[in-house]
């Protein structure tokens, strides 16, 4: 199986092999990306499609990503996102993710308790308490883990704005978490 | 990149939660397979397309069909043809007409078109007749009174005007002129009046 540049280089002649490898690689990760910004399973399947029918579009112009695929398919499914946030104002009730993250704990210990309270509050502070972009540049940063001038390139900013925008973001959950974590004690 | 300790604590949330696949479950299975398949298709269509483009580029780039497969030349070269024989019978009927002008043309034949039919119905136009040019006879001349015309001798003889024998009539230039008479012995006649000696 190809890796890195050269999966991208047969991408880039319509391989077949290395298409299906850049789907199996990577339409996971798009989807959880695109869940997490929209709340949907159905809309995030949605958009897993569009990113990849985009990508074959550009492979077939001549275009497309040149160097760093994984980039161009969260920008891709970023840029959907946003369009579709656009269109129709939609979140999905937090319990789906919460209910989703309990799965496959049977007899959770105090500990875990705890943390899955922690989680609880930090995924609804991430809901409600950001903007969109301080939104996007938390997961993109810290639960997708792109660099700074990825990320930049995916929202299409500044490395020094996305600094600020993360900064702001986490300084926000802080405060949130915060007071989250007092009421819930 | 380094950040504040206050904010170490939510750092370590949200590693915590990308651990956890951040709260969300994976790709469902079925939704996966169903994607996949649909994304398989496109790649495969795709494939023909682009695969048939790439071919007809390496012909042209090359001058044969090198670059491509055997079942894909032969496959192309079909292709070709038959777009090509379909793209000529298609051009060749719609230019039926100025094709045949050109090989009227090129064969120096000409053929009298008729004109086109105008469905309008337009005023006919009565053709008059032309006046046919009559030849009429001019006189070639008059005869001049008092000369005799002796050459022919015939029947064409024109007289002058008679002698009056002694009636003198009204005939100018024939009345024979007075002869004058001079008398000296009367200085009264009216041929040598003087007003002022009155």
């Amino acid at each position: 199986m190809k890796e890195g540049v050269a999966l991208l280089k047969a991408a880039q002649k319509l391989d077949e092999e290395a298409l299906t490898a850049i789907f199996d690689q990577f339409a996971p990760a798009i989807y959880k990306y695109t869940l997490r910004l929209c709340h949907d399973a159905i809309v995030a399947d949605n958009i897993v499609g569009d990113v990849f029918a985009q990508l074959l579009e550009q492979f077939a112009a001549g275009k497309g990503p040149r160097t760093n695929l994984r980039s161009y398919l969260y920008q891709t499914a970023y840029h959907l996102v946003v369009d579709r946030s656009r269109d129709n104002q939609h979140n999905a009730p937090l319990e789906v993710a919460v209910g989703t993250y309990e799965k496959g704990q049977f007899s959770p210990t105090q500990t875990q308790i705890e943390e899955r309270v922690m989680m609880e509050a930090l995924i609804s502070a991430m809901n409600t308490e950001l903007t969109e972009d301080q939104r996007h540049v938390i997961i993109l940063r810290f639960l997708e883990d792109f660099s700074l001038k990825e990320t930049a390139e995916i929202i299409g900013k500044e490395v020094n704005n996305i600094k600020v925008i993360q900064n702001r973001g986490i300084a926000k959950l802080r405060k949130a978490m915060g007071l989250q974590l007092e009421e819930s004690w | 990149m380094g950040f504040d300790p206050k904010d170490q604590e939510i750092i370590g949330l949200l590693t915590k939660l990308k651990n956890t696949n951040g709260g969300y479950g994976e790709y469902p299975q079925d939704m996966l397979a169903i994607r996949r398949q649909g994304y398989l298709k496109q790649v495969a269509g795709l494939g023909l397309s682009v695969g048939i483009g790439t071919g007809i580029k390496n012909t042209i780039r090359t001058g044969k069909a090198a670059g491509a497969a055997p079942a894909t030349s032969t496959l192309l070269e079909t292709v070709l043809v038959v777009a090509l024989v379909v793209e000529a019978s298609t051009v060749a009927y719609m230019y039926r007409e100025k094709l045949v002008d050109v090989f009227q043309t090129f064969t120096h034949t000409q053929e009298v078109v008729s004109p086109p039919v105008n469905p309008s119905p337009l005023p006919t136009l009565g053709i008059s007749q032309v006046p046919t040019e009559t030849q009429t006879d001019t006189p070639t001349g008059t005869a001049i009174p008092g000369v005799t015309n002796n050459n022919g001798g015939g029947n064409t003889q024109v007289n002058s005007t008679l002698v009056p024998n002694g009636n003198n009539g009204n005939h100018f230039g024939q009345t024979p002129k007075p002869d004058v008479t001079t008398d000296n012995k009367n200085p009264d006649s009216t041929n040598n009046k003087d007003p002022q000696t009155k």
